[in-house]
């Protein structure tokens, strides 16, 4: 998918912004990094910015830079730095998630009947978990709920999802990525699942 | 829960320590730290070595320190040399003596005198370098950038009546007011820039003021 790309320069005359903010912002991980794509042009090297996402994302900033600080400005954005938003007929026919867990799970769409970035991650997540089987839907449930929750916490950070059962009752946990965990002898580990695994592979089912 | 309550590590003479959580790590002779570390204040006279990512809210350095990951520090001072083989982030850097980042550093202020080498990008609301030996980063960014040539080397060089390689280097120079001095760049880009002496830009891109020093050579010069 060939995404529409800004130059430095035309971005800070377009925005009205200095390099010293551009440069703040991105310190404060406001800006993800990946969206600094060097390319060389005829003049040498130049950074060039996906359009849309850093468009959407400064004006974002600048909204709320007077009310707050930076640090809690970069709380507000999304852990996930992602700004994707699609509808439901969209994630379904991506193959994204399933209908049948979109129609059971993924019933809660936010105001304009679209799904964030975040949301999506939880249900592919979800949807993951109940095509192998491990998981039912009504854990499926319990599952998004914790997500919602916590995941958050994390700020971006990798961090596992655990699915354990002990004598046929299901819990979830979501702990830090590099955590080891041991379990008594009668819990039964379902699944393991990296965050960050799951979302590099939505990225890539998005793009 | 009951929080446990952090400890101190104080390396007296040579010794070594796990990493961990603690309250201040202080090494005085030469310490070696295995594993991933955070201190609220983390003081060095000497020689120190920590195998992992140093995380620390004060730390002072008066020696030689490498750290074999990233290192997080709220507040930097050091007179010495140090290693980083990843990314310094900081809010207050201030280095005397030399500095070796891996990756990328990026701060609030930056204050070095002396030479550093930093593979990444160098971004500071506030740079300022006095040259003392050869410096290069592959780019800078930020509000103020000030690149000086210390004045105690040049007469030093004028006795040994060498001219060492005393210079930035660097591919790039982005900041709002840049004023700089024998730095050799491809690309220096902001609102109101000054070179001074001894420079050598490839092209420079300018908003509003431009003010060249007469030894300096810039090929190109764009007002946008």
């Amino acid at each position: 998918m060939d995404t529409e790309l800004i130059s430095k320069k035309d971005l800070l005359e377009l925005m009205n912004i200095s390099y010293g903010q551009l440069y703040r912002w991105k310190r404060k991980q406001l800006i993800p990094e990946e969206w600094f794509i060097r390319k060389s042009t005829f003049t040498g090297q130049e950074t060039f910015f996906p359009k849309a996402q850093i468009l959407s994302r400064i004006g974002k900033i600048i909204a709320m830079k007077d009310d707050l600080s930076l640090d809690e400005v970069a709380g507000k954005l999304s852990p996930l730095l992602y700004d994707l938003r699609l509808r439901r007929e969209e994630i379904i026919e991506r193959n994204i998630v399933s209908s049948l867990v979109m129609d059971r799970l993924g019933n809660r769409a936010d105001g304009d009947g679209t799904y964030s970035f975040e949301r999506m991650l939880f249900l592919f997540t979800a949807d993951k978990l109940l095509q192998t089987g491990e998981m039912n839907l009504e854990e499926g449930g319990q599952l998004l709920q914790t997500l919602q929750e916590h995941f958050s916490k994390f700020e971006g950070k990798g961090c596992d999802l655990v699915f354990i059962r002990k004598m046929g009752v299901s819990a979830f946990a979501l702990i830090s990525a590099s955590g080891e965990l041991y379990f008594e002898g009668k819990v039964k580990l379902v699944a393991r699942l990296s965050m960050t695994v799951c979302l590099e592979e939505l990225k890539t089912k998005l793009t | 829960m009951v929080q446990a309550t952090k400890r101190k590590v104080r390396i007296t003479g040579s010794g070594q320590s796990s990493g961990g959580v603690y309250d201040s790590v202080h090494i005085m002779g030469e310490g070696q730290l295995f594993g991933e570390t955070e201190a609220d204040t983390f003081e060095c006279m000497g020689n120190c070595v920590v195998k992992g990512n140093l995380k620390a809210r004060n730390y002072r350095l008066q020696g030689e320190a490498s750290i074999e990951g990233d290192m997080l520090a709220n507040k930097l001072t050091a007179l010495g040399q140090i290693n980083v083989q990843g990314s310094v982030r900081g809010s207050r850097l201030h280095i005397r003596g030399q500095l070796e980042v891996g990756g990328s550093c990026g701060a609030d202020s930056f204050q070095a005198k002396g030479g550093f080498t930093i593979q990444g990008l160098l971004s500071a609301d506030r740079v300022e370098v006095s040259l003392y030996g050869p410096c290069a980063a592959q780019e800078i960014g930020g509000g103020r950038i000030d690149v000086r040539r210390s004045r105690v080397m040049g007469i030093k060089n004028w006795f040994s009546g060498k001219e060492g390689p005393l210079e930035l280097t660097a591919e790039s120079i982005e900041g709002d007011d840049i004023y700089i001095e024998h730095t050799h760049a491809e690309h220096v880009r902001g609102n109101h820039i000054i070179i001074g002496p001894g420079c050598r830009i490839g092209h420079v891109e300018y908003r509003q003021t431009l003010q060249k020093n007469k030894s300096a050579i810039v090929r190109h010069e764009v007002k946008i």
